[in-house]
């Protein structure tokens, strides 16, 4: 029987020209040359952010490759979601101002939402909740992230990992038989909240003279409070319980055969990560996305990025099945099905 | 968990001879670094199909503390279930 169904009708992505190589890495930190570095963590530049570049202009600038390349109108947006972790202000929401700078009409809802890892996955649960329901027929989801600005140019195990970027997806209502978006399965465990976080800076701590002092690590990285954290063992301990579980249930609430996916786009983490993630759900490589050398982990960008690039690579057709998952900052997780609807 | 398995590839972790690598290794920094344990965390769960507490895996003096954590953990699974 057919039905109101939100897709995935288009996405687009955006980097900065900033760069961070790994022979600026090795320059900084003595013991570690260039190709180590891509070896271990698959990486081989990271896009920064100047310093005049905010998540609203990352964000905006996805949105206008989106719209530049006859994807979708401004005029056709009915809601803006825009997820981010470093947004412009504390107030007004940055999704207001990406309204303004866009021309998306004064008729659209503009929301911000704040999460990482998660968030793609999240805001498309967002989005088909308020296709789906009839509310609207046209969801602009932007994921926009500026972690680079967290980070302490001393902190090795941080810059090493996190990029900065931004995805642009829109998410609109289609005649269909079957879900093109869904099933979802969720997760949150704020026990894990501390093992990635930016202790310092917001309301329960605000930044002092005192929160800006920078400490030595055991492993001779530098930060203050004012500085993301990133227990990386512990996290990987958390994807390691978490993400399985997570497969199976999706897996089962979905009801098909896994044989059925043609590709899997996890959370572009960091390759070590996602290679023990693949063995151990016994997922085909040719069937595992995997490519951060080009961008680093953006965060909530890393699957929509991963989706656009996969599309341009052909790895990606009109028809695909496809499981995406997103697990990190929080403890948070999600995982969705979705079918590429229209290839192009 | 296969312990000659996991001693052999330890040895790759750890970039030593195999040989070298024994209940009784010391852990020191030169080689027991982050990234060590994190292929180590990702060995455990291979071989073993649990996690250990990052911290305490870090804290480890000697390989066979590593080898007792993995048996305290896969105990503690086991009474759990």
């Amino acid at each position: 029987m057919v039905a109101r169904k939100a897709a995935i009708a288009a996405v687009a992505s955006y980097l900065p020209e900033g760069a961070l190589t790994n022979e600026q890495l090795a320059r900084d930190f003595g013991n570690w040359d260039a190709a180590k570095i891509l070896e271990k963590t698959g990486i081989g530049v990271r896009r920064i952010a100047s310093e005049s570049e905010c998540s609203s202009d990352l964000g905006v600038a996805a949105a206008r490759a989106l719209f530049g390349r006859g994807l979708c109108k401004p005029e056709d947006v009915e809601f803006l979601v825009f997820c981010t972790q470093s947004p412009d202000h504390f107030l007004p929401a940055t999704a207001c101002l990406v309204q303004e700078r866009l021309g998306l009409p004064t008729t659209v809802g503009a929301i911000d939402f704040n999460q990482g890892c998660s968030g793609f996955v999240m805001g498309l649960a967002l989005a088909k909740g308020l296709v789906e329901s009839g509310m609207v027929s046209t969801v602009l989801l932007i994921t926009a992230e500026t972690y680079s600005k967290f980070l302490n140019p001393r902190d090795r195990s941080v810059r090493t990992i996190f990029g900065d970027g931004a995805a642009a997806t829109v998410i609109r209502a289609i005649e269909a038989e079957e879900d093109l978006i869904g099933p979802f399965v969720f997760g949150t465990d704020g026990r894990g909240g501390g093992n990635l976080i930016v202790p310092a800076g917001a309301m329960r701590r605000p930044p002092t003279p005192e929160t800006a002092v920078e400490r030595q690590d055991g492993d001779g990285n530098w930060r203050s409070l004012d500085d993301l954290y990133m227990n990386g063992p512990e996290i990987f301990n958390f994807t390691l319980r978490a993400v399985p579980q997570a497969v199976a249930s999706l897996l089962q609430r979905w009801g098909k055969s896994r044989e059925e996916i043609d590709l899997f786009i996890f959370h572009q983490a960091n390759r070590f990560m996602l290679e023990r993630l693949r063995a151990k759900l016994a997922i085909p490589v040719d069937r595992f996305w995997l490519d951060m050398e080009f961008c680093a982990n953006t965060v909530s960008s890393t699957i929509p990025i991963a989706w656009d690039s996969a599309l341009r690579a052909g790895r990606l057709k009109t028809g695909d099945t496809l499981m995406l998952v997103g697990f990190g900052v929080g403890y948070s997780w999600a995982a969705a099905m979705a079918r590429c609807v229209d290839g192009g | 968990m296969n312990q000659e398995v996991f001693l052999e590839k330890l040895a790759g972790i750890l970039q030593l001879e195999p040989r070298t690598v024994t209940p009784t290794l010391a852990l020191t920094e030169d080689h027991w670094d982050s990234l060590a344990v994190l292929s180590a965390i990702a060995l455990i769960d291979e071989l073993a199909g649990l996690t250990v507490p990052a911290q305490k895996l870090r804290a480890c003096a000697t390989v066979d503390q590593v080898l007792e954590l993995v048996r305290r953990e896969a105990e503690q699974t086991a009474t759990a279930t």
